[in-house]
């Protein structure tokens, strides 16, 4: 009787014991999965935040640079009441679509951005920067970089009013910046940088033909205000076909010269050129613009910019703005603030 | 037949398993407590994982401007305190007592981090062991704010705010700590 007794007095202890361990244990894994799952859900939505932030962020970058955004609220066919409006294409993680802003001149975009198991919607109000242009010295209409130098390129990108302006690009363009980068390393000396730091920048293409028919609407009469000697009075100057400079000429304001500006001689300008037809400068003869050179055509086949003589484009805020008080430019879009659904 | 034990046997059996009782009592203590301190750890840490969410919600939010009306994003920069507004239904106006303004408050007694919009303060977070609001601006230097908080022309430099945040439930002996910097969004 007394060893049952015994084994009957330790198996339940025992029990017991493994009860209560058993219980700790599976509190303890449960306390660890919860963490798991609540850890998991966390990367997840973190994950989607960060898609759905960088989706927004490479959309605004690629909108079209101009003065409103009613071409962004038209959709992808660019006609106002079809059953695209609205529509932003982005990449294949999220759908953006465009909504009116309560004020004209801003824009309301909605991401929804789904990458693994997470899905986050965000809001965000688009505006027009308020530098005009792009941030650089050279901003081009196409992707694909210009033919060789033969002369020399000089793209000063310190400020030639106040040098403790940050820095201005060399060049600007729709297209992959590295092959802008590259391109400019193959012209060994044809091409100098005073800010080397300041690297090409991604840009969507300017409006050259939107530009030109609002100079139009702006009353500027064909032809030109250039002067033998400095200074130069700033005026709006637009030139609907090719505009030859044959004699050393000195201009200032905003140049919009349809056709493609082909200097033969000296030519100095403070503002803003724009050549939707290229440029080309012969040998012996000298381009120097301070502010911006705005350069098409689009086409990659015709010729962008041909230098045998010698170009320098140094940066100037303020003839930028002496510029764009003549007409107003074209800005790029950028965000304006962000509000989280969910 | 059955002679049974002897003293020495009795205090032997006895003694080997009051050591084997303290054994075993000792590890389902230890795991008891091992439990609490676990259970507790994650509460801190979820606590300060959803102060960070809501501090992130806010920041990201502030100067959300659709009308147009120039919002500040910032109306007080304090070290232990920052509000932050925002046109949240677009209608071209702030409402003072609605979420349209923000803050958030550092407060000692007792140790907490408050989400204050109107007159309602609710807890974000308790057992608030450290608390503090930090100002950046572009370069990502430091704005120093006094007791009085940033000027208006310091407050347009700020770029980011940074949360620092602790907290340290009784039952744990280090808090779960987080700093958390959010860029304001409205700015370029």
């Amino acid at each position: 009787m007394r060893p049952r007794a015994r084994g009957a007095a330790g198996l339940p202890a025992a029990l017991a014991l493994l009860a209560v361990s058993t219980a700790l244990g599976a509190a303890l894994l449960e306390l660890t999965h919860t963490q798991a799952v609540l850890a998991r859900t966390r990367r997840n939505t973190a994950l989607a935040l960060a898609a759905a932030d960088g989706c927004l962020a490479t959309v605004v970058a690629r909108l079209p640079a101009g003065w409103s955004f009613a071409d962004v609220l038209a959709g992808p066919d660019g006609m106002s009441g079809t059953s695209d409006d609205g529509t932003v294409v982005a990449d294949g993680d999220c759908l953006v679509d465009a909504r009116v802003a309560p004020h004209p001149a801003r824009l309301l975009l909605d991401v929804d951005a789904v990458v693994g198991g997470g899905r986050r919607m965000l809001s965000a109000t688009v505006t027009r920067a308020t530098e005009p242009g792009a941030p650089a010295l050279v901003w081009l209409a196409r992707p694909t970089p210009p033919a060789s130098i033969g002369g020399l390129l000089v793209l000063d990108g310190v400020d030639v009013d106040d040098s403790a302006r940050p820095a201005v690009a060399s060049i600007a363009g729709p297209g992959d910046p590295a092959s802008l980068d590259a391109w400019i390393a193959a012209q060994g000396g044809h091409v100098e940088r005073t800010t080397p730091d300041a690297a090409p920048r991604f840009s969507p293409p300017p409006p050259l033909a939107e530009l030109a028919a609002r100079a139009v609407a702006a009353g500027a009469a064909p032809g030109g205000t250039f002067v033998a000697t400095p200074p130069a009075p700033a005026m709006l100057t637009r030139v609907p076909a090719d505009l030859v400079v044959a004699t050393p000429l000195v201009g200032a304001g905003l140049l919009i010269v349809e056709g493609r500006l082909d200097i033969m001689a000296s030519f100095e300008f403070s503002g803003v050129v724009v050549a939707a037809g290229g440029v080309r400068v012969a040998e012996g003869a000298r381009l120097v613009v301070r502010g911006g050179l705005w350069l098409g055509p689009s086409d990659p086949a015709a010729p962008l910019l041909e230098v045998e003589g010698d170009v320098t484009v140094q940066a100037s805020a303020d003839a930028v703005a002496v510029a764009d008080d003549l007409l107003p430019l074209p800005r790029r879009a950028r965000v304006g603030g962000i509000s989280d659904p969910g | 037949m059955s002679r049974g034990f002897t003293l020495v046997e009795l205090l032997v059996g006895l003694a080997l398993g009051l050591v084997a009782l303290g054994v075993l009592v000792g590890g389902v203590s230890a795991g008891a407590r091992l439990l609490v301190m676990s259970g507790a750890r994650v509460e801190a840490t979820d606590a300060v994982v959803i102060a960070a969410e809501s501090f992130q919600f806010d920041v990201r939010r502030a100067g959300w401007d659709p009308a147009g009306i120039d919002v500040e994003p910032l109306v007080t920069a304090q070290p232990g305190r920052v509000t932050l507004q925002a046109d949240v239904d677009g209608d071209g106006s702030i409402d003072t007592g609605s979420e349209e303004v923000t803050s958030y408050v550092c407060s000692t007694g007792p140790p907490r981090l408050s989400r204050i919009i109107g007159a309602q303060s609710m807890p974000v977070a308790g057992d608030v062991s450290a608390c503090g609001l930090r100002y950046l601006d572009a370069t990502g230097a430091e704005l120093v704010a006094g007791p009085g908080g940033l000027s208006t022309t310091a407050r347009r430099a700020v770029r980011a705010v940074v949360l620092d945040l602790g907290v340290r439930p009784p039952a744990l002996a280090a808090p779960a700590t987080r700093s958390v910097p959010m860029a304001l969004r409205s700015v370029p």
